[in-house]
């Protein structure tokens, strides 16, 4: 029988009133603990932020990266001639000016939590993400100088997405609400080591798919398949020599809209990997959402993120297998792609406020909703 | 006197180097054949879209088609890079003439090509839009440039070869593929998919094909007086 966690809600949060959400309780009564144009500054930020993630998207996904092939300068200007008009160096030079742009917003962000905040380690929070900012910059333009050198594309990947969940993190420690939750004691639930445990496994599931989505995407593995959902007309792709050499006459004959490249075995091996991910991920977010939906069905600080992630996961599967079938179009791909950083972020929102607002009990929930550990264990 | 003497020397020297010439060319032969598409279906060109570049559109009146697999109507697959892998000995000069590929139209011309090692490159732009050249060599050292105006860039490259990607990033439908050898017989299958390697001398050898899509090939000749003229390399086949 499932502990109906609720039931002892009032208990466990001594300054909240009713057994309504802690985030909303607290945001009304402690509107001024936080400032709140520094919170309203980093949202803006995150979502811009999203804007560059999609620009980077674009790039790979319309092989541009290299269509500047010099930095920081583009064709020795900051402005090429004619930039604008040329799909793949709008898309490149496009993704470095905002990238400029959000460089220029991420010091505003410093400066302005160094002033006004007064919490050390939202400070911390703050440089890091400049930090973050800085060197994603950096991994960047020696993508370009070293010619798409693939652990340096990979990283450019990875560091854009954990610069995203920056950027949400400080959007979300610097709310009135949080500030407020401070003041509020945590509640107390057995299933909350489960519920960190499943927010852990889900954050680290996403994030190794989205290495296998770099990976893929920058060894030029995307078209690796052509088919789904089998992979050759079978369950698992066959890589052998012979086989290899069959796929790669048959792609010849594809109805695709553009000539797809020669594939060898470790570009479909890479390409297989990535789908593998996508049930991994799958496992965890049902995982997730069970235990949220389960234990927490009332505490909308968590059940509201947690159905935005399984929502998103659908649109991503839906999304994933429309960009193989459609022989990786630039702008699906791209929204797969931007798809996969707000279910990262929003996990990471979602763990977040997982850690805020729930601990492991130590007996006293447990006591006072009357329910036996047994039972509820069970 | 002093006329007739010099008159008969020059004759002389002239008979000499005929003589010569023409053990020379004894000695030589050509290789020749042609490279053949053995699949099912021929494989249809796709359309280039070059709509990416507005410039680009305008250079053409016509549709553009791919040209990573020509294959013609006698089953000839064009551009398959023909080259002596194996059997020559000595040291070869290095050709003062300049090997060459241009941009224009928004694409690459040759498609495939071949190149000494230390002979100079010349990659040329006549396009009045943006390109980059983007050489993804292996062994030889990779290079990025731009080419925002046209002009031209010279480069050379140390090492043998084969399958030297060039791509334009700017415009991805344009790619071109290098081959560097240590000798100067090689050849590009035409658009019948015929080639022909001149002058080799007499021997035993291990001629190569490269095919961008279909891959390696490789047959082992002997050369004689006559030369070969019936070497098929077979692609596409199941």
């Amino acid at each position: 029988m499932p502990l109906n966690l609720n039931d002892s809600l009032p208990q466990s949060l001594p300054e909240s009133s009713s057994a309504e959400s802690p985030s909303k309780s607290s945001a009304r009564s402690d509107s001024d603990a936080s400032p709140t144009a520094l919170h309203r500054y980093a949202i803006v930020l995150a979502c811009c932020t999203l804007l560059l993630v999609v620009a980077g998207g674009n790039v790979t996904s319309k092989d541009a990266g290299l269509s500047v092939p010099d930095w920081p300068l583009s064709y020795g200007r900051f402005m090429p001639e004619g930039w604008f008009h040329i799909d793949n160096v709008r898309a490149e030079h496009g993704h470095r000016m905002i990238a400029g742009a959000i460089g220029l917003m991420t010091a505003g962000l410093l400066i302005w939590t160094l002033m006004r905040e007064k919490r050390r380690w939202v400070k911390i929070m703050a440089a890091v993400t400049a930090g973050a900012v800085i060197v994603q910059a950096v991994v960047g333009g020696m993508s370009v100088l070293l010619s798409r050198y693939l652990p340096m594309t990979v990283v450019h990947a990875l560091l854009g997405q954990t610069f995203f969940c920056l950027t949400i993190l400080m959007a979300l420690f610097t709310s009135p609400s949080w500030s407020a939750s401070a003041r509020i004691a945590q509640l107390e639930a057995p299933a909350a080591g489960r519920l960190r445990l499943a927010c852990i496994v889900l954050v680290a599931a996403i994030f190794l798919q989205l290495l296998m989505g770099a990976l893929m995407r920058h060894t030029d593995s995307g078209t690796a398949i052509v088919d789904f959902p089998l992979a050759y007309g079978r369950v698992i792709p066959a890589l052998d020599e012979a086989s290899i050499k069959k796929i790669n006459m048959d792609r010849l004959y594809l109805d695709s809209p553009q000539v797809l490249p020669n594939v060898t075995a470790s570009m479909i091996l890479i390409h297989y990997l990535h789908r593998l991910g996508a049930l991994m991920v799958l496992a965890a977010v049902g995982w997730m959402h069970m235990v949220v939906m389960r234990n927490f069905p009332k505490l909308t600080a968590l059940t509201i993120p947690a159905m935005i992630v399984a929502s998103l996961l659908i649109l991503q599967i839906m999304l994933g297998i429309w960009t193989v079938l459609s022989f990786n179009q630039p702008w699906v791909t791209t929204a797969h792609v931007a798809t996969g950083a707000l279910i990262l972020g929003c996990s990471v929102f979602l763990s977040a406020q997982a850690f805020r607002y729930v601990r492991p009990a130590a007996g006293g929930v447990t006591a006072a909703a009357g329910v036996d550990p047994e039972e509820s264990a069970a | 006197m002093n006329l007739t003497k010099t008159s008969y020397l020059k004759a002389l020297a002239i008979a000499s180097g005929l003589i010569f010439a023409l053990s020379t060319t004894a000695n030589a032969a050509d290789v020749g054949g042609m490279a053949k598409f053995t699949g099912s279906d021929k494989p249809k060109r796709k359309v280039v879209k070059m709509d990416a570049d507005p410039k680009c559109a305008a250079m053409h009146d016509s549709k553009v088609g791919s040209v990573n697999v020509l294959v013609a109507k006698n089953r000839g697959i064009q551009n398959v890079f023909v080259y002596v892998k194996d059997g020559l000995s000595g040291e070869f000069d290095v050709p003062a003439e300049h090997a060459k590929i241009t941009q224009i139209g928004c694409m690459y011309e040759p498609h495939v090509f071949g190149i000494q090692v230390g002979q100079t490159l010349d990659i040329v732009s006549e396009d009045n839009t943006l390109h980059n050249i983007n050489c993804q060599a292996k062994v030889n050292a990779t290079f990025n440039f731009g080419q925002p105006t046209p002009g031209t860039r010279e480069k050379s490259f140390r090492k043998p070869e084969i399958g030297v990607k060039f791509k334009c990033d700017v415009h991805p439908w344009m790619s071109a593929y290098m081959n560097v050898v240590d000798n100067p017989f090689y050849a590009v299958t035409d658009k019948t998919g015929a080639f022909s390697i001149t002058g080799l001398p007499e021997g035993e050898y291990t001629i190569g094909a490269w095919h961008e899509v279909f891959g390696d090939a490789e047959s082992t000749v002997t050369v004689g007086a006559d030369g070969v003229s019936d070497l098929t390399f077979e692609f596409g086949g199941e």
